[in-house]
């Protein structure tokens, strides 16, 4: 349904996509992984038209995505950015706000409902006339995925969307997420840190390097050699309730930890 | 294809059902009370508008009750009452609403589409180009410049002091908009950058001065203080116009602008043209103040504290923001210029009333901000 074939994107001269090629089927959802830098980020925002390659092609239902208007393009992709501004408007209004291609004068009852639907699902209706500038930064998070879903995009691009969330509300939003998206049959691609997050509530994942990808398939494909060839680091893989588990080595982390020279900087 | 938790998928879709319907009705009541109250607040502030519009009109040398005013705004009074509420006072409370309006609204949507709650086309530089358009106008007829032919005729009076505050108001607007786009600024260095703006358009006016002759010279000055005594009906149908028709365009897009105070990017993937309507509402901002400078002259601060008030009050969605500021603009210069008028021995432009209130106050309210921030 999205497909990306041999894009290339630079930065001035600063060449930071090579030859991305890959596909996401209908209902997906893959998350790209790899070390800080990689182009990660730049890749999501190719998706969303931010940034026009210089180089190849992206397509989605057919059409080519950078030949689309804005307003169709909204039909498709829905994004949630890793950071922006909490406005001083309720949590039930900025997640409305995404209901802006379907709302001509004033907000219909399908508008409300929907968004009543999702906050519940999100498990956040009790936020719902709170300021959104005076929530926390997971529940703000939560909004803004809530905000992205209601506009009933096709695709759903996250750029990490745990990263404000502890681990016991990572697994929580993360469990809400891939239900919600399941039921509303939206497909999702989203960046990631933690491997073993990704590995629970993937289909499949992308690990990307150097602005290339290394590799793309489901989480049976993490084993060490790969995590060495694109994190740099030893690690064992273990399988922990029929999910791939990825753990440093214990080496690893004292050779990090003897890097540290216990003054917190890294010995010259 | 892994299957997680489709037993919990779908035990979530049935809480939604079975809640929705139950506490839905409950919570959608409380949203409708919420948005409910807003509307009130700005009944409210409607109904205020008009009950000191009324005793506004009604106080002042020649004192009629504002019952009387009530008969004669519906075709009664006396000869005289007619007089001086048709001829005297209401025009210039008229202009109070208006330019009050065009100022509050200006503001909010400046400081949505700049992002920076410091903006207005007071602390932009927008006022000081506008008057030194409108300045450049007066000098222009003086020098005999565009003196002949249909441009005179466009470019001679207040229509060549309006296009002229208008041009030189989108210079400002160029230099800011370009400025914030080109260069990573904070809104404080935007601020810096209207403040620097002033000077070079004050220094340009000042140099205007000291070349025209004293009749030329003394019109600048007396058309730099704002003062809505120099309204007439011409000069208010052309501000209402402009108001009516930029107040259309800023409620029309109110939703544009809940989404781009999230941020661009979020604007931007909700299928909104954030470059355009950036331009569009610059441009029609300065432009609404521009024609309202050149008719009244410089009016600071209402831009700036109109949405800010209302923020506080209301929130900061602008579905009821717009609306709320206007009012708020309207309020306050609706009330600066009745103090002005009837607080003094002689009548005092409102121009500097603004700017005696609304500069220590919006002090205060920064430092208030700002112990919130730091407690």
């Amino acid at each position: 349904m999205l497909s990306v074939s041999n894009l290339n994107f630079q930065y001035g001269k600063t060449k930071v996509l090579h030859e991305v090629s890959f596909d996401i089927e209908d209902n997906a959802i893959v998350s790209i992984l790899g070390p800080n830098g990689v182009g990660k980020t730049t890749l999501l925002r190719c998706l969303c038209n931010f940034h026009r390659p210089s180089e190849g092609c992206m397509t989605i239902d057919g059409n080519n995505m950078t030949d689309l208007p804005i307003r169709e393009m909204a039909k498709y992709i829905g994004y949630v950015p890793q950071r922006s501004r909490a406005s001083r408007t309720t949590v039930f209004d900025s997640i409305l706000i995404g209901r802006r291609l379907f709302i001509k004068w004033s907000v219909t009852k399908k508008d409300i409902d929907l968004v009543w639907e999702i906050m519940d699902a999100l498990n956040m209706r009790s936020l719902a006339l709170r300021f959104a500038d005076e929530i926390s930064g997971g529940e703000f998070q939560k909004a803004q995925i809530a905000r992205a879903i209601v506009q009933e995009p096709r695709v759903l691009i996250m750029d990490e969307p745990t990263s404000n969330l502890d681990i016991a509300n990572q697994h929580r939003t993360m469990h809400m997420i891939c239900d919600l998206v399941r039921s509303k049959s939206i497909s999702t691609v989203m960046t990631m840190h933690d491997i073993n997050l990704a590995a629970n509530f993937s289909d499949k994942l992308l690990f990307m390097k150097d602005g290339r990808i290394v590799s793309y398939g489901d989480k049976w494909m993490i084993n060490e050699d790969l995590v060495k060839e694109v994190y740099g680091i030893d690690v064992d893989v273990i399988e922990h309730k029929g999910t791939p588990f990825v753990i440093p080595r214990k080496e690893q982390a004292d050779a990090c930890l003897s890097k540290d020279n216990g003054s917190g900087r890294p010995e010259a | 294809m892994p299957r997680y938790s489709d037993s919990h998928a779908a035990q979530g879709r049935g809480l939604i059902s079975l809640e929705g319907n139950c506490k839905g009705g409950r919570d959608s009541d409380a949203y409708l009370q919420f948005t409910g109250r807003k509307v009130l607040v700005l009944l409210f502030m409607g109904l205020v508008i008009i009950v000191v519009s009324i005793f506004s009109i009604a106080s002042g040398v020649y004192s009629i009750s504002p019952a009387d005013v009530i008969e004669v705004l519906f075709g009664g009074g006396s000869t005289m009452e007619r007089t001086v509420v048709w001829s005297v006072r209401a025009p210039r409370i008229a202009a109070a609403l208006i330019v009050g309006s065009a100022l509050g609204v200006s503001g909010t949507v400046m400081q949505c589409v700049l992002k920076n709650p410091l903006a207005s086309p007071y602390t932009l530089g927008i006022s000081s180009a506008a008057a030194f358009g409108a300045a450049f106008s007066l000098a222009a007829s003086y020098f005999g410049l565009f003196s002949s032919g249909l441009v005179g005729e466009v470019l001679g009076g207040i229509y060549g002091m309006a296009i002229s505050a208008f041009v030189w108001s989108m210079v400002a607007v160029m230099v800011t908009v370009s400025l914030s786009k080109l260069v990573s600024t904070t809104p404080e260095s935007m601020i810096l950058t209207g403040v620097a703006l002033g000077a070079i358009f004050s220094s340009a006016l000042s140099s205007l001065q000291y070349f025209v002759d004293d009749t030329t010279l003394a019109s600048m000055v007396y058309w730099q203080f704002g003062d809505l005594s120099k309204v007439n009906t011409i000069k208010l149908g052309i501000m209402a116009a402009a108001t009516l028709i930029t107040s259309i365009y800023f409620v029309h897009k109110r939703w544009d602008y809940n989404a781009m105070e999230v941020g661009d990017d979020v604007s931007r993937s909700l299928g909104i043209d954030t470059k355009r309507t950036l331009i569009f509402t610059m441009v029609l901002s300065s432009g609404v103040t521009a024609i309202c400078i050149s008719m009244v002259g410089i009016i600071g601060f209402v831009g700036l504290m109109a949405p800010h008030f209302m923020r506080r009050v209301i929130g900061g969605d602008h579905r009821f923001l717009i609306p709320g500021s206007m009012l708020m603009g309207a309020s306050i210069l609706l009330i600066a210029d009745s103090i002005g008028r009837l607080a003094f021995v002689i009548s005092f432009p409102v121009g500097i009333i603004t700017s005696f209130l609304g500069g220590p106050l919006f002090i205060l309210i920064l430092s208030r901000e700002r112990r919130k921030t730091e407690g």
